[in-house]
C-alpha cells in the first residue's frame, strides 16, 4: 500500500487559523466562511421565485393558456391580412408565370417534392386519385376547383391542404405542372368522383 | 489521544475492486451503444433494418447501461471504498456485499436481454420491466442494509459530508424507484402502470428529474468530497458551505421535476415550481463546485501536472457548466425553444460526459494502482486519455447545442403570411443532420477515451504483484459510543446521530414530493365539458403497445403545447383531459420526427403502411427507420381480453362483454382496415399483422367526441 497512508495535508500558510478540528480518514476541514458573490445569487434567485410564484398562482398574472390565445389572435390577424392583400387565386400571374420556363421547372420541383408521394410520378395515382383521367371528385377539373382542393385541402380523406406551405410562385407552378397532365389519361389508379367530359 | 487504544481493521477492498472493474466494463458497453446509436441518426441505414437495433429499441439500453451500469457500479465502487475508510469500519456483512454485486449485475444482463428485444415500461430511464424492477428494489435494500450497518458499526463518531451525500442518495433512490414503477402485471413480461396521462408524466418526470439528482449527482458529490481532497492533499475549503449546499440542494432538487413538462398540459401551478425551484436550485449546486475548486486551489500547478487531477478538475468544471445550464433551460422562453431538441441532448451529455464520465475515470485512475499495490502504467496515456474526452466532449455539446438551436428556432419561424417558415419537418431534420455527423465524431473520440483507459488500467493490473496481501489497518477505538455525554453542538452534533440525520435527510426531499405529486395524483378533475374521450378499442390498445414496445417515443412526441409554434404546426393544444386511459403516457422528450397526437386522420392508412414500411417513400429526406417486421409478425390477440381486465381494473370503462370478446372485435376492425386496403393492392392476409394495429392506434390518436354546447362555448383552437 504505498499511497494509503497519509500524507501530511498541504495547508497554505494564511490558512492555519481556518482549520477545524476535524479528520475524516486524512481529510481536513477549513472554516471558510460562505463566498459573498454566492451567497448573493442564493438570494436574488429566491427574491425572484417568490414574487413569481404568488404573482402567476395567487396574483392576476396570466395563465399559459391566455399566452397563447393572445399570441394566436396575434398570427390570425397577420394572416387575414395577407388573405386580403393577395385576393385569392391571381388569373393574370398565372398565366404570366406558369408556362414561364421558371415557372415549369419551379412546378415539377415543387411537384416531386410536395405531392408525387401520393399522386405518383406521372400524377396516375397511388394514395391521391388519378389526375389524368377525366373523374374529378371535387369540381370540374378547372383551374379554380383545383387551385381550392390544393389550398385548403381534404384533410378528412388525406390530402393535406397546401396554402399554409407552398408560396405563391410554387402554387401556380405547381397547379400549371397539374394542369399540364390534365386528360393524359395515364394508366394508374382507378377511376374516382365523376367522370367529366 | 495518547490514551486511545487502537484496534484492527481489514476493509473490503475486493468488492471495491469488482466494482471497479464492472465500471469501466459497462462504462465501454454502454458508450458503444450510444455511438451506435449516434450513426443511427447521422444514417438511418445503419438500423440495418433489423428490430434489436432499431433506435428506438436501443436507446433506453444505452442510458440505462450508462445511468444505472457504468455510473451505478462506479458509485459503488467510490461509496464501498470510502465509506469503510471514512468509518474506519469493514462493510457490515460481506454476504451482502457479495449480493449486491453479483444481483446488480445480473439485473444489468436482465436489461440487455430484454429492451432490445422491445420488452420495456417506456417510462424513461424507468424502461425495465416490471420483475427487473423487483430486482433492482430487492438489491438497492441489500445495498442499504449494508450501507447503514456498516454507519452503525462505525468506529468515527461524526459522519463526514460524504456519507451525508451517500445517505441522501440511498434513501430518496428508493423511494424514486418504487412510487414510479407502481404497474400491474399483465403477464411476466407486460405490465400498466398505475398512474394514467398527466399523472403518468408527473410522476415520471419527478423520478426521472431526480434520477439525474439522486444517481447521477448527489452520489457523485459525496465522492467527490472524498476523492478530490485525497487525491490533492488538501484541505476542503469550507466545512459551513458543505452544511448550506447540502440541505439546499437536496431540499430543493425535488421539485424541480415539471421543468421538463413546461407549456404541456400539466396544470400551471405545478409548472410555475418547476421554473422557481430550478431557478433555486443554481446556488446550491455551484455551492458544490466552489468547495470542490476551492479545495484544489493553491494547488494549481499539481493539477496542470497530474492528468488524474486535471480530470477530477474539468468534471467539476462541467458539474458548474450543466448545473448552470439546467436553471436556464428552465426558464420558459429558454425552454420553448430547446425543449424537444438536440439542445437538451447536448445538455445531459455535458453532464453524463463531463461530470460523470471524467469524475468517475478519474477515481478509477486513482484508485487502481492503490488498491492493486502498484503505480500507473502510464501518465502519457491518461494524458491522451484526457485530451482524447475532452475534445471529444466538446465536438459533441457544440454539435448539439448548434443542432438544437437551430432546429427550435426553424420550428417555431413564421413569415410575412403568419404561417410556417419550414412546413415541412423534414427540412428542419435534413438541416442538422451535418451536426449529427460531427457528434457521431465527437462520440468516437469520447469512446476512444475509454478504451484508453482500459488499456491502462489492464496494464496497471497487469504489472501488478501477483500477491494481494490485505492490509491491517490500526484504527482507534471508538470510545465515544461508552460515554453517555455529548457535548456538541449544532449541526456537528447532528453528524454523530446517523438516525436523526437519516430521517431528516429523507424529510427534506419528502416535502417538495408530497406538495408536488399529491394533489396532482388524488385529482380526478381531468375531465372536460366540450368532449368525451372513448376508451381505446382492443386493437388500438395493442397497436399502442406495440407503439410502446418500438420506443417510438424516443423520436415522437405526443404533446401539442401551449405554444403558437406548435399549435399552427400540429394543431389544436393537447389537453389533460384526452390522455385519461394513456398507460403509459407517451408524452415524449424529444422531437427527432413531428409530433404525433394529432396525426390520427391527417393520412389515410395507406399512407402510414408504406410510410412504416420505408418513410423515405412518402417523406424524401427522412431519417426515420422502417419496421419491415411489422409487416411480417402476427398479432397476438389471445392476450387481448387479459389487457382489456387490468385496463378495467384500473378504470377505464369496458363492459363484461368487451372484455369477453376483445380478441373478435380486435380481428373485425383489422379486416375493415385492410378490407380498405385492398384496391391499393394490400392483401387480406394482412389483417392479422402488427401493422394492421398500429395503424389503428396512430388513426386513434387525437380524436375525441365534441359534445353538442350551446353557442356559448367559445371554442379552443
Ligand atoms: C398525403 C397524400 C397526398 C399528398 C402529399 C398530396 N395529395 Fe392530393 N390528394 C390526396 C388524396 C387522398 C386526395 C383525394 C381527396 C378526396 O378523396 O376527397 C387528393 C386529391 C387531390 C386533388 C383533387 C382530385 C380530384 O379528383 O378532385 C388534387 C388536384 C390534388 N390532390 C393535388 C395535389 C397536389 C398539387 C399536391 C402537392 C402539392 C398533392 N395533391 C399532395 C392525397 C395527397
Ligand atoms: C429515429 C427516430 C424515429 C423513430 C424511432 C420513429 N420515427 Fe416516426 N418519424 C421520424 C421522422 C424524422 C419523421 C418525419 C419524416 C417522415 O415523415 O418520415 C417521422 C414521421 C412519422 C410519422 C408522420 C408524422 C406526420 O405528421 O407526418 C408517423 C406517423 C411516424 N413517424 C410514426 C412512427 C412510429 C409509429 C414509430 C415507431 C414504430 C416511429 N415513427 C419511430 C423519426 C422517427
Amino acid at each position: 500500500m504505498s499511497n494509503e497512508e497519509n500524507q501530511e495535508v498541504n495547508i497554505l500558510e494564511s490558512e492555519k487559523n481556518l482549520v477545524l478540528d476535524h479528520d475524516y480518514d486524512g481529510i481536513k476541514e477549513l472554516d471558510h466562511p460562505l463566498p459573498f458573490w454566492w451567497v448573493m445569487i442564493f438570494g436574488l434567485t429566491i427574491s425572484f421565485s417568490v414574487p413569481y410564484y404568488f404573482y402567476y398562482t395567487h396574483a392576476d398574472g396570466p395563465s399559459i393558456r391566455a399566452g397563447l390565445n393572445e399570441k394566436m389572435h396575434e398570427i390570425k390577424e397577420k394572416q387575414a391580412a395577407w388573405e386580403a392583400k393577395q385576393g385569392g387565386f391571381n388569373t393574370e400571374k398565372f398565366n404570366a408565370f406558369f408556362k414561364t420556363e421558371k415557372g415549369k421547372k419551379l412546378g415539377a420541383k415543387t411537384y416531386r417534392r410536395k405531392c408525387m408521394a401520393c399522386h405518383a410520378d406521372q400524377l396516375q395515382g397511388t394514395i391521391g386519385p388519378n389526375l389524368t383521367d377525366a373523374y374529378w371528385i371535387h369540381g370540374k377539373g378547372d383551374i379554380a376547383s383545383i387551385y381550392k382542393t390544393i389550398k385548403e385541402g381534404v384533410t378528412a380523406k388525406g390530402m393535406p391542404a397546401w396554402g399554409a406551405v407552398l408560396t405563391e410562385e410554387q402554387m401556380y407552378g405547381v397547379i400549371g405542372h397539374v394542369m399540364s397532365f390534365k386528360n393524359k389519361n395515364i394508366p394508374g389508379k382507378e377511376p374516382q368522383g365523376e367522370k367529366i367530359e | 489521544m495518547s490514551d486511545q487504544s487502537f484496534e484492527s481493521v481489514v476493509y473490503d477492498d475486493k468488492t471495491v475492486k469488482k466494482f471497479l472493474i464492472a465500471t469501466v466494463i459497462w462504462g465501454f458497453v454502454g458508450m458503444l451503444v450510444g455511438v451506435i446509436l449516434a450513426a443511427e441518426l447521422a444514417n438511418w441505414r445503419v438500423n440495418l433494418g433489423l428490430e434489436w437495433i432499431t433506435f428506438g429499441r436501443l436507446r433506453p439500453l444505452h442510458t440505462n447501461a450508462i445511468i444505472f451500469a457504468f455510473v451505478g457500479n462506479g458509485i459503488f465502487a467510490g461509496v464501498y471504498h470510502s465509506l469503510q475508510r471514512l468509518t474506519k469500519a469493514r462493510m457490515f456483512s460481506d454476504l451482502l456485499s457479495s449480493i449486491h454485486f453479483w444481483g446488480w449485475q445480473l439485473i444489468i444482463v436482465g436489461a440487455a436481454l430484454t429492451l432490445p428485444f422491445g420488452l420495456t415500461q417506456s417510462k424513461e430511464y424507468a424502461e425495465l420491466i416490471w420483475p427487473l424492477d423487483v430486482a433492482v428494489v430487492l438489491i438497492w435494500v441489500v445495498f442499504a442494509v449494508n450501507f447503514f450497518g456498516t454507519l452503525y458499526f462505525r468506529r468515527e463518531k461524526h459522519i463526514y459530508v460524504a456519507i451525508w451525500f451517500y445517505i441522501a442518495t440511498i434513501l430518496t433512490v428508493a423511494m424514486l424507484y418504487i412510487v414510479n414503477n407502481l404497474a400491474f402485471p399483465v403477464s411476466l413480461m407486460e405490465s400498466y402502470p398505475v398512474f394514467a396521462g398527466v399523472q403518468d408524466a408527473l410522476v415520471q418526470w419527478w423520478y426521472g428529474h431526480n434520477a439525474v439528482a439522486f444517481f447521477l449527482t448527489t452520489p457523485i458529490l459525496g465522492l467527490m468530497y472524498y476523492y478530490v481532497p485525497k487525491a490533492i492533499n488538501r484541505p476542503v475549503y469550507s466545512y459551513r458551505l458543505s452544511i448550506i449546499h447540502f440541505w439546499s440542494l437536496i431540499f430543493i432538487y425535488i421539485w424541480a421535476g415539471p421543468h421538463h413538462l413546461l407549456n404541456t398540459s400539466l396544470p400551471d401551478w405545478a409548472q410555475t415550481l418547476g421554473v422557481i425551484f430550478s431557478v433555486m436550485l443554481w446556488a446550491p449546486s455551484w455551492g458544490g463546485m466552489i468547495n470542490g475548486l476551492l479545495t484544489m486551489r493553491g494547488a494549481w500547478t499539481k493539477v496542470r501536472k497530474d492528468p488524474v487531477l486535471r480530470l477530477f478538475a474539468t468534471a467539476i468544471t462541467f458539474y458548474g457548466m450543466s448545473t448552470f445550464e439546467g436553471p436556464l433551460l428552465s426558464i420558459k422562453w429558454f425552454n420553448a425553444l430547446g425543449h424537444y431538441t438536440d439542445w437538451i441532448i447536448g445538455h445531459v451529455h455535458g453532464g453524463g460526459i463531463g461530470w460523470n464520465y471524467m469524475f468517475l475515470a478519474a477515481m478509477a485512475l486513482y484508485l487502481v494502482p492503490r488498491l492493486w499495490n502498484t503505480s500507473l502504467h502510464s501518465v502519457k496515456l491518461a494524458n491522451a486519455q484526457f485530451w482524447t474526452a475532452t475534445i471529444g466532449l466538446l465536438l459533441y455539446y457544440v454539435s448539439m447545442n448548434t443542432a438544437g438551436i437551430t432546429q427550435g428556432l426553424m420550428w417555431r419561424a413564421f413569415n410575412e403570411k403568419g404561417n410556417l417558415t419550414y412546413p415541412n419537418f423534414v427540412e428542419t431534420v435534413d438541416t442538422i443532420v451535418p451536426m449529427y455527423w460531427v457528434r457521431l465524431i465527437g462520440g468516437i473520440l469520447v469512446l476512444s477515451s475509454m478504451v484508453i483507459m482500459m488499456i491502462n488500467l489492464y496494464l496497471t493490473v497487469k504489472a501488478a504483484p501477483k500477491e494481494q496481501k490485505e492490509v491491517e489497518y490500526k484504527v482507534p477505538k471508538a470510545t465515544w459510543k461508552k460515554s453517555s455525554e455529548n457535548k456538541d453542538e449544532g449541526h456537528r452534533r447532528l453528524e454523530g446521530l446517523t438516525f436523526t440525520f437519516s430521517i431528516l435527510a429523507l424529510l427534506s426531499v419528502l416535502i417538495g414530493s408530497l406538495v408536488e405529486i399529491l394533489p396532482a395524483v388524488l385529482s380526478t378533475s381531468y375531465i372536460h365539458k366540450d368532449y368525451t374521450v372513448d376508451p381505446y378499442t382492443p386493437l388500438e390498445l395493442a397497436g399502442r403497445d406495440i407503439y410502446v414496445r418500438e420506443g417510438c417515443y424516443t423520436c415522437h412526441s405526443q404533446m401539442i403545447r401551449q405554444l403558437p409554434q406548435d399549435v399552427v404546426r400540429y394543431g389544436k393544444v393537447s389537453e389533460a383531459s384526452e390522455y385519461i386511459y394513456d398507460r403509459p403516457f407517451q408524452w415524449g422528450s424529444k422531437r427527432t420526427g413531428p409530433d404525433l397526437h394529432r396525426v390520427g386522420g391527417k393520412y389515410p392508412d395507406y399512407w402510414h403502411y408504406r410510410h412504416m414500411l420505408d418513410p423515405r417513400e412518402t417523406s424524401p429526406g427522412s431519417i426515420m427507420p422502417p419496421y419491415g417486421w411489422l409487416f411480417k409478425k402476427k398479432l397476438d390477440t389471445a392476450i387481448l381480453p387479459q389487457k382489456l381486465k387490468v385496463m378495467k381494473a384500473l378504470g377505464a370503462p369496458y363492459s363484461e362483454d368487451e372484455i369477453k370478446f376483445a380478441s373478435q372485435n380486435a380481428q373485425e376492425q383489422a379486416e375493415k382496415i385492410v378490407a380498405g386496403l385492398e384496391s391499393a393492392g394490400v392483401k387480406k392476409s394482412m389483417a392479422n399483422k402488427q401493422i394492421i394495429a398500429l395503424i389503428a392506434y396512430l388513426q386513434r390518436l387525437g380524436k375525441r367526441n365534441e359534445v353538442a354546447h350551446d353557442e356559448k362555448n367559445v371554442s379552443e383552437h
